[in-house]
């Protein structure tokens, strides 16, 4: 990708990302946002991450549920689409209700892969397993919380916090540091 | 051949001819040792529970139904051509002579007006897989005279036939015979099939589960190795980026903590560029070693 493409593209990533974080949410969505994530560990507790096409960054692989979809089997869909696996979802590690930038709930579970084989999609163009003690700089800031709690065994945690301006300028600066490290 | 042995074995039959010498390398691969002494159709496996006989892949899925042969390894395209009610276990097409994905192409001679299938209304085909053809052209609802050929098929148009459906892994010898394809009839690799009722046996049924696993990881490593290097975490991103993305590698811990190791299995055609890359991406101690197998 030569630089100015990918600027280009980043610039277009952004604006898409600006309406679909504040404006959106605010203008034309009436149910608060659910989603639902995976902490999923292999045999030797390494935690499964993926990168996202848009934002770049590493996160924990889900999705938003279909209408009238529960969130277990979102996920179960989720998982198997992004990363080719198919799990066993286990306990929720806890709900994080995120204000402020794109408002949603994220409802976090412990999987287990069962089967399938690992790859990636397009909407998750990067896979890797990491150590707890090796997780990226890369990794969105906001997932660090839902992770500690999943590696610390805890089950049915809530916790809330404000995406402000500090955590929009953190994901801006994880994916222009993705970006070009091209 | 059918004498009770004292432990359960598993009746195996090899492909004589053109797969044999892949098939031998393969299970070498996968751990078991095959031995095929001149004139002797019984192989000598390092494995006491399983007895091989060498068979020819045209009729490896008629005894494999029959229950002559509790599994046995063939081309899915004489499973089709037999019609053979068997289990198919594994896909085991690989990177090796034979072991590639091989077409059945119906081809006439260059220069004649033969332009489509529909176009051979009337006409004889030669081929060696006239169940297949058979099929194929009612498939297309044109009424054509099959006829079998014992081989050389490729020198029979426009004398001998006035098409053929013929094999072909690379396409050579229809080039070389200056004949003109018109449609694949038919693609085929190598599978691992059993008998069915062998396959209602539990003790059979492991015994080839087993078998095919270890196949399969022999040919999932085949041609790939493995990656490890270290690198420290602000460079960390940019050796992933250098990374093919089906590689999902692993990032473990150092004791240094400002470093990572990172773990992931590449093809080996793609050594030559990365490792360079990935040393000036901030790469050290970088480790290529060979992989045996890969089981997913």
């Amino acid at each position: 990708m030569g630089p100015v493409r990918g600027v280009l593209r980043a610039v277009r990533v952004y604006t898409k990302l600006a309406w679909w974080g504040l404006a959106s949410p605010r203008l034309l969505e009436r149910a608060p946002l659910e989603i639902a994530q995976g902490v999923i560990r292999d045999e030797c507790g390494r935690v499964l991450l993926s990168v996202r096409s848009d934002l770049m960054g590493w996160e924990l692989p889900g999705g938003t549920p279909h209408p009238r979809e529960p969130l277990e089997a979102a996920l179960r869909r989720e998982l198997r689409e992004e990363t080719g696996l198919d799990v066993d979802v286990g306990d929720l590690v806890g709900a994080y209700v995120r204000t402020g930038f794109r408002p949603h709930t994220a409802h976090v579970y412990r999987c287990r892969p069962t089967g399938g084989v690992l790859r990636p999609s397009r909407e998750t163009p990067r896979l890797a397993w990491f150590e707890p003690s090796a997780l990226p700089q890369t990794l969105f800031p906001w997932y660090r919380t839902p992770i500690e709690d999943a590696l610390a065994g805890r089950s049915g945690v809530c916790r809330s916090e404000h995406q402000g301006v500090a955590a929009v300028l953190a994901g801006l600066r994880i994916d222009l540091r993705m970006r070009l490290r091209r | 051949m059918r004498a009770k042995a004292a432990t359960p074995r598993l009746r195996l039959g090899l492909p004589k001819g053109s797969l044999q010498e892949t098939t031998i390398r393969l299970f070498g691969l996968a751990g078991w040792r095959v031995r095929v002494s001149e004139r002797s159709y019984y192989p000598q496996i390092d494995d006491a529970e399983i007895e091989c006989i060498l068979i020819r892949a045209q009729e490896m899925a008629r005894y494999v139904e029959h229950g002559a042969m509790d599994c046995g390894i063939t081309g899915i395209d004489w499973v089709l051509e037999s019609r053979a009610k068997v289990k198919e276990l594994a896909d085991l097409a690989a990177p090796w002579p034979n072991y590639r994905t091989v077409r059945w192409l119906l081809a006439v001679k260059e220069g004649s007006a033969f332009r489509s299938v529909k176009d051979l209304q009337g006409k004889r085909i030669a081929t060696e897989v006239v169940g297949l053809t058979g099929r194929y052209l009612k498939r297309h609802g044109v009424k054509a005279e099959v006829e079998f050929s014992y081989g050389a098929t490729e020198v029979k148009p426009p004398l001998l036939a006035d098409a053929i459906v013929d094999v072909s892994e690379t396409g050579s010898s229809i080039r070389a015979n200056n004949l003109r394809v018109l449609d694949v009839v038919q693609e085929s690799t190598p599978r691992l099939i059993a008998n069915r009722d062998a396959f209602a046996d539990e003790w059979k049924r492991r015994k080839m589960e087993r078998l095919a696993l270890l196949l399969r990881a022999a040919i999932a490593a085949a041609n790939r190795v493995g990656l490890m290097l270290n690198v420290r975490r602000d460079h960390l991103e940019s050796v992933l980026s250098i990374l093919p993305a089906l590689a999902t590698p692993t990032i473990s811990a150092l004791a240094d903590e400002r470093w990572v190791a990172v773990n992931t299995v590449i093809e080996e055609s793609q050594v030559r560029e990365m490792v360079p890359a990935l040393r000036e991406a901030g790469a050290r101690g970088i480790v290529e070693y060979p992989l045996n197998k890969i089981v997913e």
